[in-house]
Formats: C-alpha cells, structure tokens, sequence
C-alpha cells in the first residue's frame, strides 16, 4: 500500500462514521460524500487486488476491471454483487435530475456489500495464492 | 314468515271453526311445530259432523225435519174417518150383539144335536128348520157387526195415536239457533202452538189443529231453514277465499317444516364448512403472503416500511386482506405512512405472488410503467423482482422511464429492451436496443477497445464474455421454440439449466437434443464454416495465454456472427 493513502476499509469506516453521525458541516452533503468514499473503497480494492492478481489491469477503466473481475474473482456472486454496488455509487456520487439523495439504509446496505468486497479482497491479498 | 302471519291474521278475523283449527294448527311460530295435516283435513272438508261447531249446526238448522204436511193430512184424514166410522156405529152394541150371537150358536148347535123342539128360552116359539135358516143369518150378521164395531173402535184409538204422535217436541238443534245467528223465534212460537194442544183434547179439536196448525209450522220451519242456508253460504263465501290462499300456501308450509327440522344440521355443516373454508383459505393463501413478504423485502430496499403479515379478513360479502405494516419497527396502518412509490411497490408484492402460483394458467405477466414515483433503490429492487419472476415465466414491462432499463443493464440482468417508437398515423416501430447477446459482446468488444488492458486479462475475460452472448443466443432459440410448440415454462427452464456447458446449450439449440454436444462443433464448422466452429472453440476454452488484441476483436467479429446463425435457427422455425 502506498504510503499516505488510506486502506478501503478504513475508507469505508469513515463513511460509516459520516451515516452514523452526521456532523454539523456536513449537514446534506453526506449522502454524496459517504458514496464518493464508498466508490472510493471499491476502486481501491481493485487496485489492491490487480496489483496483486494482474498487474496493469488497475490502470484500466474502472468498468473493464469490473468485468475483468467476475473472470478472475473466485467469488462470482460477489464479483456481480460488487459491479452493481459500484455503479450504484457512481450514481449517488453524481446529480440526477428528479432523483433524491440516497437514504441513509440505502447507503448502510451499499457500503456493506463494499465492505464485503474489500473483507474479501484484503483476505485474498494477504495470503495470496 | 310473513305469509304465515298474513294467513294467522286472516284467520283470527273470522268466526269459523275451521278458520280457528287452522289458527291452532299454525300458532307456533317455528314451521316444524305446525299441525299441517289438521291444516290438510280442514281443507278437505273433513269436519266433525257431531262437533259442537257451528258448520253441523247450521247443516241441520238448514234441513230441520218437521212433520210432513202429506203425513199430518193423512194422519188427520184416517183420524177423521175413524171418528165418522165410530160414530155411525154408535148404535151397535158390539158386546150386546156378541152375546147374542153366542146365544143363537148355542140354540143352534142345540137344534142340530135334538132336532125341531120347542124353544128352551122363550117357550112359545119353536127350534125348527125355518127358524134355523132365519137365526143362522142372524148370527152371521151379529157377528159381523160385532167385529166391525171393534174395528172402528181399533182404528179410531190408532189413528188418535199417530195423530198426537205428530205433536212432538221440536228438534235440540232448534234452542241452539241463537249460536249460529240464525233466528228462530217464529218456528219457536209455532212449534210451542204445535204442541201446546192440551192432552184430553177430543178427537175432533185434535183434527183441526193439526189441519190448521200446520201450515204456519211449515212456513216457519221454510225461514228457518232458508236463513240457516243464507248463513252457511256466507260463511263459505268468507272461508272460500282464505281456504283457496291456505291451500296454495300448504306445499310452502311443508317445505318450511322440513326444511326447518333440516336447519340445525344444515347450520352446523355451515359453520363447519365456513371454518373449513377459512383454514383451507389460510393454508392456500399462505404461501402467497409468504411470497409477497419475500417481494416486499426485495422491493422495498431500504424502505422504512416493513410488512409483517398478511391475512384474509372478514367473510361472506365483506372481504378484505389485513396488511401488517411496521415503520421503523414499530406497527402502523400501512397506507397511511406509505409513499405512492411505495404502495405501487406493494401492489407489486401483492400481485407478482398470484403470478408465480404453478396454478395460474398464465406463463406471462404484463406490467404497465411499474417505476413511476419509485425512488431509485426501489428501480433496482424492481430490476431483482422482475429477474425472479422471469426464472419462470416470461415478464414484459411497459415504462417511459429510463431508469428499468439503466438498472437492468446495470445489474447484468438478462433481458430484451425494446424501444417502441410511433409515427404519425400509430404506425408502431420496434427497436431492440439492448439484448443479452448484444450487451455480452458489448461488454466483449469495450474489453477489446481498452487500452493498455493486459493481454493475459484480455486472453481470460473476452472469451468468456463472448462465451455468454452465445449462451444466450442458444437460451433464447431454446425458449422460443419449445414454449413456441406449447412446453410449459418450467419444464424448459429445467432443461436449459440442465444443459450446463456451452457445447450442451448449443446442442439444445442447434439439434434440440441436449446429448448430441459431441456433435455440435463438426455441425457448425459444415453448416457455417471453420471460422464459426473456432470461435465457438475459442469462446468456450478461454485462454490462459495473452492473445494479440487484433486476434480478440476478431473473435468478437466472428463470436457476433455466430449467435447471428444462431438466433436465426429459431427464426427459420
């Protein structure tokens, strides 16, 4: 890991933190910020495991590594799952005309399934095969 | 039963035995209770000729008997006779002339034993033959007279018989007119004259009243009977009415009582048949709530709403189903507090379980714009939903929202989005934008198009992406043929998952035969040529060697050609 940047999953306890207990300043911008930090985890466990697994696939679109993911990912479902959680992110990262912030249970549950993923990916580098 | 008590008022209006026993025999107020059978009698007429009743009555008030005039005028006739005869005989001494011919027989019966003689009594005369002759005759005649003479008097005292024989007491029926209303007074008065002639009345007295007398006890007893007569035809009058509606009501009445005495049986097996039919209800709808629950939680994605039960409420006429909701874990009435995304969302939960039923004889479902008002996690709870219940049967959407279609290329979901475009004039055009088939080799050919993506990453994922728009070209032919030829969805659903691999999937496809996989490479490369058979070979190997990009894009090219030749196996059915 490089130094100076932080783990997903420490990303992703921020985010938490950001639901749990929305801080004043952050009155209404947390929604967005706790998905830009969720999408955030989910990039940077793809780096992590590429950089592990195959090597140059990080620096590819986030979209290609998503569908290089369900090839070389052992947990398929998973792998899908992750997909669609990150294209769920990207979308409450950004403005959507006629479309509300995420709720607070929408994103629990998104950043849960991140969690999963990054559980997953930090276990697989660790002990790689 | 209101024509009972039409009839019970009916009745009581009248004075009429036979309206009184009807009355007694339907009193009770349960039908089962009712006499019927006296009901019945009544109506045939069978009443108690010696009852005390008023009908009797009047039937013999109207035929009252009273000596006829023929027989008074005979009786009064011989009566008189006899007193004529009897007094013209009055002169006759019947036991004087009796003696005397007694008399003669014993002088007679001397004068044949000794001969002509002197007479025994007188002296002076003599017993011979012309005194003979002369006293037979006498005696003859003596006798004769002596017996006509009883015979007056015989007469005379049986005619006198017969005629005081006439004079008797009227008939009981007479005192009890009054019950009846029919007034007798006259042929009382006249029947009071009738007998009133004192017992030592002389014969003569005796004739003339009964020749007198008589007639004003005729014209009396006339009234009598033409005014019992008037009564009893006015009481048929008010009971022929009544009897005609009884009798038209009577097969009514004995259904009633049958019917009533099957009631308490047939209000058991009710009851029983209503809790049956509520157990039997619960069990079958069971899985139904069970489904809907699953749905819900699918659709409601975060929703604060939850659905507890669900239950079918009240009965008969008044059905309803009971939906526990809570909010936040706490129970609440579902439709207050519930967004109108959200109740189309349970609408959804409700409906889709009925669909998925093995009994419903429908393979498909028609949605029409199921996302309106749904909030965007809702759209990809909507996306899962509608995957599920395409496992079994086929699920076409209508919407004009983008945001299904998004999620479902979002969440790979398989599915055929058409976009239906219309001219002027309603001509419709349809456009398939996003195919399965299509969006794998999409995703393929993006894989292709991706710069500095590391061959060994490329030599493993397009294959594999071209592998699953061939599987769906074979999936789709699969199903469009077999539920074409009318196979039940399940059993093609089984048969596809059945065929596991590529070469399984192509043989369902190309040969309809799911063991002939050994054959499906050589049939491609004859059928379509060598260039088809590699890139299905290719497809389904993968590679674990990196491959120059240009070798991939024409996999992609040659892959996209054959699920082409594929597809089109189902059109050329």
């Amino acid at each position: 890991m490089t130094p100076g940047t932080m783990s997903p999953l420490r990303i992703l306890t921020a985010a938490e933190a950001l639901i749990k207990s929305p801080a004043g300043s952050s009155v209404g911008l947390w929604p967005r910020t706790a998905a830009a930090l969720g999408r955030q985890a989910i990039e940077g466990a793809l780096r992590q495991y590429w950089h592990l697994r195959e090597p140059g696939l990080e620096r590819c679109s986030t979209h290609a590594q998503l569908l290089c993911l369900v090839v070389y990912f052992r947990d398929r479902d998973l792998a899908r799952q992750t997909s669609a959680i990150w294209s769920a992110l990207s979308r409450a990262c950004h403005h959507h005309p006629y479309e509300l912030n995420p709720t607070a249970d929408e994103l629990r549950a998104w950043l849960a399934s991140a969690r999963a993923f990054a559980d997953e990916v930090a276990r697989q580098t660790d002990k790689p095969d | 039963m209101p024509r009972c008590s039409r009839h019970r008022t009916a009745l009581d209006e009248i004075d009429d035995e036979r309206a009184r026993t009807c009355a007694r025999a339907i009193d009770a107020s349960k039908a089962d209770a009712w006499d019927l059978d006296a009901v019945e009698l009544v109506l045939e007429g069978a009443i108690d000729p010696e009852g005390d009743g008023g009908l009797p009555l009047l039937g013999k008030l109207a035929t009252l008997p009273i000596p006829s005039a023929e027989d008074v005028q005979a009786i009064a006739g011989r009566l008189q006779a006899a007193v004529e005869t009897t007094r013209d005989m009055a002169a006759t001494d019947a036991g004087r002339a009796e003696q005397i011919a007694d008399l003669l027989q014993q002088s007679l019966d001397l004068h044949a034993a000794q001969g002509d003689q002197p007479c025994p009594v007188c002296g002076d005369g003599a017993l011979d033959s012309v005194w003979r002759e002369r006293t037979e005759g006498e005696s003859k005649r003596l006798r004769q007279e002596a017996h006509a003479a009883m015979q007056a008097q015989q007469e005379l005292r049986e005619a006198r018989h017969k005629a005081r024989a006439l004079l008797t007491e009227p008939p009981p029926e007479l005192q009890r007119a009054a019950e009846v209303g029919v007034d007798a007074t006259d042929l009382t008065a006249a029947w009071t004259h009738w007998i009133g002639l004192p017992a030592d009345a002389l014969d003569e007295p005796l004739i003339a009243h009964l020749r007198q007398s008589h007639a004003s006890l005729e014209e009396a007893a006339v009234t009598l009977r033409e005014r019992a007569a008037a009564e009893l035809r006015r009481r048929e009058d008010v009971w022929r009415p009544i009897a005609r509606s009884l009798r038209e009501w009577l097969p009514d009445a004995k259904q009633a009582g049958l019917a009533r005495r099957a009631a308490p049986n047939l209000r058991k097996a009710e009851k029983w048949l209503l809790a049956a039919t509520g157990v039997i209800r619960a069990e079958r709808f069971k899985p139904i709530a069970d489904r809907a629950r699953d749905v819900w939680a699918l659709l409601r994605q975060n929703s604060a709403v939850a659905l507890d039960d669900l239950e079918l409420a009240g009965g008969s006429t008044q059905r309803r189903l009971a939906l526990g909701v809570s909010v936040d874990g706490v129970a609440g009435q579902a439709l207050g507090v519930m967004s109108q995304g959200e109740i189309h969302a349970l609408a959804l939960s409700l409906f889709l379980p009925r669909v998925l039923l093995s009994e419903s004889p429908f393979g498909f479902v028609v949605i029409d714009d199921p996302v309106q008002a749904m909030d965007p996690g809702k759209v990809d709870g909507l996306a899962h939903v509608l995957h599920m219940v395409a496992r079994t049967r086929q699920v076409i959407v209508f919407t004009h929202d983008e945001r299904l279609p998004e999620s479902i290329r979002r969440l790979q979901i398989p599915a055929a989005v058409i976009e239906v475009a219309r001219r002027a004039q309603s001509v419709v055009e349809c456009r398939e934008t996003c195919h399965p088939v299509g969006q794998y080799l999409n995703d393929a050919r993006s894989l292709t198009l991706t710069s500095d993506l590391p061959p060994a990453a490329a030599a493993r994922a397009v294959p594999l992406y071209c592998r699953l728009s061939l599987e769906a070209a074979s999936t789709e032919v699969v199903r469009r043929r077999r539920i074409g030829r009318g196979e039940a969805h399940a059993a093609v659903e089984e048969a596809l998952t059945g065929a596991r691999t590529l070469l399984q999937k192509l043989a369902l496809a190309v040969f309809d035969n799911v063991d002939r996989a050994g054959d499906v490479l050589p049939h491609i490369n004859a059928k379509w040529g060598r260039e088809a058979g590699d890139a299905v070979a290719w497809s389904n190997r993968g590679s674990h060697d990196p491959i120059p990009s240009a070798q991939l894009k024409e996999l992609v090219y040659r892959t996209d050609r054959v699920t082409r030749s594929i597809l089109s196996l189902a059109r050329s059915q």
